[in-house]
Formats: C-alpha cells, sequence, structure tokens
C-alpha cells in the first residue's frame, strides 16, 4: 500500500533533499535581477539628466525587454544544474538500490522528479520577476506594458530551460557517470550545430560548386541551435527601424513568436526521450559510462566518425587545403577517439582497442565518407538538373552589376543574396548551357596554396579571366539547389552564353533593386554625379518615375560587352526608405537622424536617354572637369632609381604639382575614382596604375587609368 | 516461532532466474521458493550472487530470464507487490544529513503501514538518538536503524542483505529477538543473505546456498539434521567394519586409528540399529553443527564446500 498523494510526497522529499538548488537560484537572479535593477534604478535617479529614456521606459523595454537573453543564458545554465541534481541519483547504486526497490512506479518517480525539476528553478526565478516588478510600482515606474513583458521575459526563458533542461535529464539518464553525464550534455545541445559545420566544411572544402547560402540551414535539432537563432531574433527585434534604432524604447516580444512551437516540440521530445530511458534504464547501468550497453556503439558512430572528420578538416585549414593532411587528421583522430569511447565505455584503459570489428565499420564508414567527398561519386559537383525538372533559375553574375539593398527594417541582403532572390529566369536556354559547360569542365578557380611561390600565384591572378556565377534551380515543391560554376571569359562561347543571360530582361530587372521599388518608398532627393561634379536634385514623383523610366529603358539596352568595355561616367543615387531618428543611450549623446539608405546605380555613356533627361533637369553628366577653375594637381607615388653599380633598386615616394593647364587637362582625361571603376567587370586592382594616384584640391582623390596614364606622369614616376 | 497466519504456504517463488552483467554471469538458473512465516537463510561467498538475487527479489534488478513473484503478483515494477516488500541492502542509503527522525517520514511516504510510534520506542530501547545526524552513526548503527526502519514499515517481507555483518553481539541477538517477536506476532517473512553460515544457524529455518550464481541446494534445516549423522564408532575387526559401509548410506568415511568416524545418512535409531548388530566395542551419535551438514552435503555433489563457509 502507498500513499494517495505520494506524487506530491515525492516532489516534497526531493525539495527537502536538495533545498540548496533553489536556494542558489535564488540568490544569484536576486543579485542579477532585482540588486542591479535597484543599482540601476538609483543611478537613474541620481544622474536623471544623463539618461535619454525614463526609467519606466528602461523596466519596460531594457530591463524585461532586450536583457532577456541574458536570462535565456541563465536559465540553459540553471537547468542543467536542476536535470544534474535531480537525476543524478541514477549514478549511484546505493540510491538506486534505494529508490527502486520502493513501492513506485518509475513514471511516478520520474514524473514527479521531473516537475520537481522545474518547480526548483520556476519558482525563484518567478519570485525575483514578482520582487522586480514590485520595485517598479514602488518607485512608481510599474505599467501594464512592463508586466506583459516580465511575463513573456519569464516565458521565453522558461521555454529555453524546458528544453536544455530536457536534453540534460536525458543525458543523465543515458550515462551512469557524472563526467560523462556532463560530456554528453555537451554533445547532445551542439550535436546539430556541429554536423552542419563538419557537412559545410566538407562541401565546401571538396565541391567546387558548393556555396554557402546563410544561416538558414543550421540544423536546430539540437538546442544550442534553435538558442542561436532565438538569440539572433532577438537581437534583431531590439531595432524596429522607422521608429528608433536602439532597444530601449523599442523591444518586441513579437517577433520572436515563431520560436515558441520549435522550442516546446524540442522541448517535449526530449522530454519524452529522457522519459523512455529513465523508464527503460537497468538499475545495473550506475556508475557505467553509457546505461545502454546496445547504445554504446551507435553513440561512438555517432561521436568517432564527425570528429574524425572535424579534426582532419582542421588539419586540411592548416595546412591549407592539403587532402594528405586531412586523411592524416582524420586517421588520428579516428584511432584516438575510438580508443578514448573504449576506454570510457569501460573504465579502462586495457580496453581501448575492444570491439575491433565495431572499429572497423566505423573505419569504413569513414573512409566512404571521405572517397565520397574526394571523388565526389554522387556527382554533386557535375549535378545540373533536366530542363523537364526545372522550374526556373535564380542567377547571380558575380561582379556585374551589383547592388547591397537594405530594405525598410534595415536587413541587409548582399547584392549576390539580392540578385538569387529575385532572380528567376524561365525558359532561358542559355544558364542551362552555361551551367552544363561549368560542371563538364570543372573549371575551378586556383589560390595561393596551389602554386610554388606567392609571385607565381599573383602573376595567375593577373592573367586569368576566371569570374563566378552562381545559380539556384528551382525544382518542383519549392526547392532551390545552388550551385557556384566558375567560368572562363577567354572562352568565346562562354562569353556568348554570358551576354545571353545579360541580355534576359527578367535578369537586368531582377538583379536592379530601383526597378523592384515601390516609386512611393524612393526619397524626393535623387543623387547626380560624374567624375567631378554632384548634385542633389528634389524631384516630385513624376519626375523621378521618369527618369527611373528612362534609366530603365538604357539599361535594358545595355550588353555584357558594353560593360566589359566601357568606364561608366557618373551616377544615379536614389534614397529608399525615410530618415529615421536613432536614439542613443545617454542625453549627453545627441540623437540624430539617419539617412535614408542611399542606391547608387552606374550611367554609362551609352546611357543617352538618362543623359539627356539629368541635362533637362540640370545636370550634365559629360561635363569635363573645368581646368581653368583647378589651381594644381598634386600627383603621388613612388620612383624607383638604380644604383650606380646596377644592383639593387631603389624606391622613393616622390609628389608632383602640375601647375600647367594643358598637363592638368590631360591628366583630368586619364582618371577614374573607385567609385565608378568598380561597377566594370574588369574591376580590379590591375586597372589602376598602381605607381601614383592624384589629388585635386577641392574636388576628390583619383587613380590613373593604366593605359591611359599621359606620358609625362609615367616618365616622372619611372 | 510465528503466530501461524498462511503458515508454510510458498509465497515468494524465483522460477529459473538468470543475470548477467555484460559477459558476467552473476545468477545462473536460480529457482527458490520461500515459505510464508519462515526465516530463510541465503549463504555464499562474496560474488555468489546473493546480493544480485536480493536485488531482483525486491523489484530493483529486471532477471534477463525467469520469473519472481511475490504473493503470486511479479515483483518488477510492480508497486503492489513491492508495498509489502522492505529491502535492505548491504549499503543502506540515508538522506544527505538526515536523522533517523527524517528517514522514519521519508520511509512513511512509501509504506503507508510505517509505525512512527514503533520506530521511536525502539530508537529509544536501541539507544540511537533521533536528532542526531545519521552520517555521525557508527556502521553497526546505521544497520541496527536499518532494521528498525524495514520492521516498521510493517512490511510481510524483509530482505536483509549482510545486515547481521558489523553488528556488536549484543546487538545481534537484539536483532534475533525483534525477529522472533515479529515472526510470532505478525506475518512476517525475513530473508538474510550472509557469507557467515554460524550467524544463521540459529534463526533460519530454511538455508540455500548459492555458489559461482546457482543454487546449490534449498532445505529445511530441521529436516537435515533429522537426516545426516555423523557415526563414532569402533569395531572388533576389519571385516565388520567394510560390511557395515556397505549396509549404510554413507555420506563421508574417516578412519583414526581404530576408530571411525562415519556421517550417514538417514534415521537415527535406524543408523544405530545397524551399527549394534556388529557388536561394536564403541559406538555413538554424534551432532553435527550446520556447517557440518552443509560440508558433507556439498563434498557429495563434488564442490569443495570448505572454501565457501569461513
Amino acid at each position: 500500500m502507498t500513499s494517495k498523494n505520494l506524487f506530491f510526497n515525492l516532489i516534497k522529499q526531493d525539495w527537502k533533499k536538495r533545498i540548496w538548488c533553489p536556494i542558489i537560484i535564488f540568490i544569484v537572479y536576486f543579485i542579477a535581477m532585482d540588486v542591479s535593477l535597484l543599482m540601476r534604478l538609483d543611478t537613474m535617479k541620481q544622474y536623471s539628466d544623463r539618461y535619454s529614456y525614463t526609467p519606466a521606459i528602461f523596466l519596460e523595454h531594457y530591463f524585461f525587454g532586450s536583457s532577456v537573453e541574458g536570462a535565456i543564458v541563465g536559465g540553459c545554465l540553471t537547468a542543467i544544474l536542476c536535470a544534474v541534481s535531480g537525476f543524478c541519483w541514477l549514478h549511484s547504486r546505493t540510491q538506486v538500490d534505494a529508490y527502486n526497490s520502493m513501492p513506485v512506479k518509475r513514471t511516478t518517480m520520474f514524473a514527479s522528479r521531473f516537475l520537481s525539476g522545474i518547480l526548483q528553478f520556476l519558482a525563484p526565478f518567478a519570485l525575483n520577476i514578482a520582487i522586480c516588478l514590485l520595485i517598479g510600482a514602488a518607485n512608481g515606474i510599474f505599467t501594464v506594458q512592463a508586466l506583459a513583458n516580465a511575463v513573456c521575459y519569464a516565458f521565453y526563458t522558461l521555454l529555453c530551460f524546458l528544453t536544455v533542461y530536457s536534453v540534460t535529464v536525458m543525458a543523465v539518464s543515458l550515462t551512469g557517470n557524472i563526467i560523462i553525464s556532463l560530456i554528453a550534455v555537451g554533445v547532445l545541445l551542439s550535436y546539430s550545430v556541429i554536423i552542419f559545420i563538419i557537412k559545410e566544411s566538407l562541401f565546401n572544402e571538396f565541391f567546387m560548386t558548393c556555396i554557402s547560402m546563410g544561416e538558414q540551414k543550421v540544423y536546430s535539432f539540437s538546442p544550442l541551435g534553435l538558442i542561436g537563432r532565438l538569440m539572433n531574433a532577438v537581437n534583431d527585434a531590439k531595432i524596429s527601424y522607422r521608429a528608433v534604432e536602439v532597444s530601449y524604447k523599442a523591444f518586441n516580444y513579437g517577433a520572436l513568436g515563431s520560436f515558441v512551437l520549435p522550442f516546446i516540440l524540442q522541448a517535449f521530445s526530449y522530454g519524452a526521450l529522457s522519459f523512455v530511458f529513465y523508464v527503460k534504464r537497468p538499475s545495473e547501468a550506475a556508475g557505467r559510462a553509457i546505461a545502454f550497453r546496445r547504445a554504446e556503439p551507435v553513440i561512438k558512430t555517432l561521436i568517432v566518425i564527425p570528429a574524425s572528420l572535424l579534426i582532419g578538416l582542421c588539419f586540411m585549414e592548416i595546412i591549407e587545403g592539403s587532402f594528405g593532411w586531412f586523411v592524416f587528421g582524420t586517421v588520428l583522430c579516428f584511432v584516438i577517439m575510438s580508443a578514448i569511447m573504449e576506454i570510457i565505455f569501460h573504465f579502462d584503459i586495457r580496453a581501448a582497442f575492444n570491439n575491433k570489428k565495431h572499429m572497423l565499420f566505423n573505419a569504413a564508414c569513414t573512409a566512404l565518407i571521405v572517397i565520397i567527398f574526394r571523388y565526389d561519386v554522387l556527382g554533386y559537383d557535375t549535378y545540373v538538373p533536366l530542363d523537364t525538372q526545372l522550374e526556373g533559375c535564380a542567377v547571380s553574375i558575380d561582379g556585374l552589376l551589383g547592388y547591397d539593398y537594405r530594405d525598410e527594417d534595415g536587413h541587409y541582403t548582399s547584392a549576390r543574396e539580392y540578385r538569387l532572390k529575385n532572380v528567376d529566369l524561365k525558359n532561358n536556354a542559355a544558364v542551362m548551357e552555361l551551367a552544363r559547360k561549368a560542371a563538364a569542365q570543372k573549371l575551378q578557380v586556383k589560390d595561393s596554396s596551389d602554386f610554388d611561390t606567392y609571385e607565381m600565384y599573383e602573376e595567375y591572378a593577373r592573367e586569368s579571366e576566371f569570374h563566378s556565377i552562381v545559380l539556384g534551380y528551382k525544382l518542383a515543391r519549392g526547392k532551390t539547389i545552388y550551385r557556384q560554376y566558375i567560368i572562363d571569359l577567354n572562352d568565346a562561347d562562354t562569353h556568348r552564353l554570358l551576354s545571353e543571360v545579360f541580355a534576359d530582361e527578367e535578369y537586368k530587372l531582377g538583379i536592379t533593386p530601383i526597378f523592384n521599388e515601390d516609386i512611393s518608398n524612393v526619397d524626393r532627393v535623387t543623387y547626380l554625379s560624374n567624375l567631378f561634379y554632384n548634385i542633389e536634385m528634389d524631384l516630385d514623383e513624376e519626375h523621378r518615375r521618369q527618369l527611373i523610366e528612362a534609366y530603365r529603358q538604357d539599361y535594358m539596352q545595355l550588353t555584357l560587352d558594353d560593360i566589359m568595355n566601357t568606364m561608366p561616367i557618373g551616377k544615379l543615387g536614389f534614397g529608399i526608405g525615410t530618415e529615421h531618428l536613432v536614439d542613443v543611450e545617454y542625453s549627453w549623446m545627441t540623437p540624430y537622424y539617419e539617412d535614408e539608405y542611399r542606391q547608387n546605380y552606374p550611367v554609362y555613356p551609352q546611357f543617352t536617354n538618362t543623359i539627356s533627361l539629368a541635362k533637362s533637369y540640370g545636370f550634365d553628366y559629360n561635363k569635363e572637369l573645368d581646368v581653368e577653375n583647378v589651381e594644381y594637381i598634386e600627383v603621388s607615388g613612388y620612383k624607383s632609381t638604380t644604383q650606380g653599380d646596377g644592383a639593387d633598386a631603389q624606391t622613393d615616394s616622390l609628389t608632383i604639382t602640375y601647375t600647367d593647364k594643358e598637363q592638368i587637362r590631360q591628366i583630368s582625361e586619364a582618371l577614374t575614382d573607385s567609385s565608378l571603376a568598380h561597377w566594370s567587370y574588369e574591376y580590379n586592382s590591375y586597372i589602376y596604375n598602381d605607381k601614383c594616384s592624384a589629388v585635386i584640391p577641392n574636388y576628390n582623390s583619383y587613380y590613373f587609368i593604366k593605359d591611359e596614364t599621359p606620358e609625362f606622369v609615367v616618365e616622372d614616376f619611372k | 516461532m510465528h503466530n501461524g497466519i498462511g503458515k508454510g504456504k510458498i509465497m515468494i517463488t524465483a522460477t529459473n532466474i538468470n543475470k548477467s552483467f555484460g559477459s558476467i554471469e552473476a545468477v545462473r538458473d536460480i529457482s527458490v521458493n520461500i515459505k510464508n512465516g519462515e526465516v530463510f537463510g541465503l549463504i555464499g561467498t562474496n560474488g555468489a550472487g546473493k546480493s544480485t538475487f536480493l536485488r531482483m527479489l525486491s523489484g530493483v534488478l529486471k532477471p534477463d530470464s525467469g520469473t519472481i513473484t511475490i504473493d503470486d503478483k511479479p515483483v518488477y515494477e510492480n508497486p503492489a507487490a513491492k508495498s509489502e516488500v522492505f529491502y535492505i541492502s548491504d549499503d543502506q542509503y540515508f538522506l544527505p544529513n538526515a536523522t533517523p527522525a527524517d528517514m522514519a517520514k521519508f520511509y512513511s511516504d512509501y509504506y503507508v503501514g510505517f509505525d512512527m510510534v514503533r520506530f521511536y520506542d525502539m530508537l529509544a530501547k536501541f539507544s540511537l538518538d533521533k536528532r542526531r545526524k545519521i552520517n555521525t552513526f557508527s556502521k553497526g548503527m546505521k544497520k541496527q536503524l536499518s532494521v528498525i526502519l524495514g520492521i516498521c514499515a510493517n512490511t510481510k517481507y524483509m530482505l536483509c542483505d549482510e545486515t547481521f555483518d558489523g553488528l556488536d553481539p549484543v546487538m545481534r541477538q537484539a536483532v534475533k529477538s525483534i525477529f522472533a517477536g515479529e515472526l510470532t506476532s505478525r506475518d512476517f517473512t525475513p530473508v538474510i543473505a550472509s557469507h557467515n553460515l554460524r550467524e544463521l544457524e540459529d534463526i533460519c529455518d530454511c538455508v540455500g546456498i548459492l555458489h559461482q550464481g546457482g543454487v546449490l541446494m534449498q532445505k529445511d534445516l530441521e529436516e537435515m539434521k533429522l537426516n545426516i549423522h555423523t557415526v563414532q564408532c569402533v569395531l572388533k575387526n576389519p571385516d565388520d567394519e567394510k560390511q557395515l559401509v556397505q549396509l549404510l548410506n554413507i555420506v563421508k568415511s574417516e578412519k583414526r586409528g581404530s576408530l571411525n568416524l562415519i556421517t550417514v545418512r538417514g534415521k537415527r535409531d535406524e543408523i544405530m540399529q545397524m551399527v549394534n548388530s556388529f557388536e561394536p566395542v564403541f559406538a555413538e551419535i554424534l551432532p553435527l553443527s550446520l556447517e557440518e551438514i552443509f560440508i558433507s552435503e556439498t563434498e557429495v555433489v563434488g564442490y569443495d564446500i570448505k572454501k565457501l563457509i569461513f
């Protein structure tokens, strides 16, 4: 006969047994929350003129807002403490004998312990939150918003706590020794992240067409993956771009809503697994490394293979891509890890090479993975979908008219990401032909490790005509497979295909943000500039629309050859979004208005519509430098001098001031600047004359175009 | 020694129990029946499987194969069966910083029949301070406390693993008295594991010997004592000795000079009648200790029992 109130009595017993646990949690949170709140409020009272926000806003949006990050970290650490202290009795034979001989079902015992651990965190944590709210009320800064944010603060901390708690209970139930349990906690918490890193590294190292498309692929089946994403979301939630940028007045818990279900599912899944392991766990497992003998080979395989590959990759990274060192690192780690795992399983160093058959199996699996990646057995690099499988294709030709983008919420998107997100070419045969050609030829860019000397690599880099192109194959059911290819522009066929891709209007529209922007979101102020002059024009919506339309017409006529052979003569800049107040933490710092995001677009000499319309608005893109207004041009560079015996050459820095108007004119015709040159598909440092650069007072700093540098300048800096 | 409630009925049954820990076979094909109201002694060397068997009996361990029932109910993961069992392990667990009173409260949560009044009464009799921290107790005092807790839990079955080790002779006798009292006053069946057979001789009704994971034998003590005897005799001539040996159910025979020491199975009167028929110069029946009985019995089945009993 057992007591009907046994469940609650067990919880009570557990509290009595480890009352230190909630006490420690209470004290830590008391110092971290209540004391720090009092200190901060006291500081704010004493130096009220220092802060740009009120104590009430501090309580609402900072204390119970963005600082939830700290609470989450604390919750995770506390979860490990509660779970380990609540279930480590499973590792003591004495306690296992005592508890498992009692007339109580394991399910009841598990449920009571599990709930007790949660309460040991929740009770002191909630109490401290309540005290903080009382402190707020006592200081007259309590608000409904503060209460709502405090509830959210506790809720998200609890979600993280529950997930880590479940994982830790599972780890303790799966093992029979506290040290092994803590290692298991670390592995279980981070396994998906580690596997992701290994997978990404293997693909990047071995597959030349592999391209990482951001963190959205990070597996989240381990809590750290999910918690990491939550932390990023918390960071994003601090920014409300349209209102204020900094967190204090704008923390938005709504942005974290999408994490609730994944956390609940994860906590439930790990909780269910920990329950199964607990119930099935043999009593004799106390003191052993792993509670279930049958799980040992599975665990060993899941640890040894990834660890070996990871260390192999580290060696490969250190020795700059050497496959030999990759194999060495993999084999070394494999042997060491296999031995360590067996030693841990048996707590006996003599057992290091037990289970040779299983070791051979793991070795075969590892070798298979290495072979698959080394020799691309699955044809990753040569994969190109059939035309019938393809629903569309995203294309990004790197270095060719790229525009970074920042949306109205301030989120940054790189030019490549923008292109891949917005370009969707359909029925463009040239794209697929280009992909098949690149995949079949397995073209790849060499890096410095492929050359004996760095000078040889530099020479190769100078002469190469390789460019990367990223394709996103859009297949059925919304799946997109990305591949990066290297193409050689010296190849006439490749040049033709690339020209055809670039000629596709869908491509040009997709890569150019201004054509996809709502006109109402484009600021009135428009920026027009050439190499020497610029102007800000206040254009109404109709004039802006006309200018964008004229630019679009010119832009659509632009060919690949135009870009390769022509340097832009100027820029057209549009302000996107609206200006916004950037908040500051302290009152002695002045809040300021940050401009809208400006997008600059190149204006080529061929853009007759744009140039003509701009001229009618009052700006002449073809206007040359008025040499009469330039007093001098200062050219700085290096001059080589040779010793009399013809030995070592010596370089001396040199600055020459040119005042002759004809010389100034000739120099002005040979200049460019990086803001224009970077649109050139041929852009690299070699189009500049690296011997010298020019400064025109009251204008700007410029580079010389290598092949157009006036002869007298070349002579002066010879 | 007991009040006779259901006495003699088999209430604990272990059938073909096997248990291995990795490659170590701890218990091998053990079958044991324990009757209600008897004191069952389980003896064997360290590592013989006594503790493993008791842990299975108490529902701590799950047998790899075979069945264990208590009152016809399987014991593993069955609170109904386990509520009638109190298990005192060889290294009893006490809550950290607990006092005897704390432990009584602890066990009373699990065993609703826990007799708190009697607990404090027994504590006083054993001169154990209810407020003193158990971690300051000696090993013997902890054993006493374990027994008191077990007795006061009022379960039908009490499984004691090496419980008498560490008790001084006075306390050992006191505990035995308590057991005797329980046996007469209520439905109580203790199972006592020990490697010391002499400890069990004066309290056990039935004994099972474990060796290397298997049961060598399980017998009622009285029955054993009535059916085996040692005859000490001197016969007139060697031919008589040979004839006598052939007639008796000999377990062991030894000769010291002209004195014959013969361990024989059978009833005392029948044996003496046969010996006297040879008109011996001298003949008498010697009493056998439990230890000698086991030595004799087990030697017959080929076990070197001397290694088992100290």
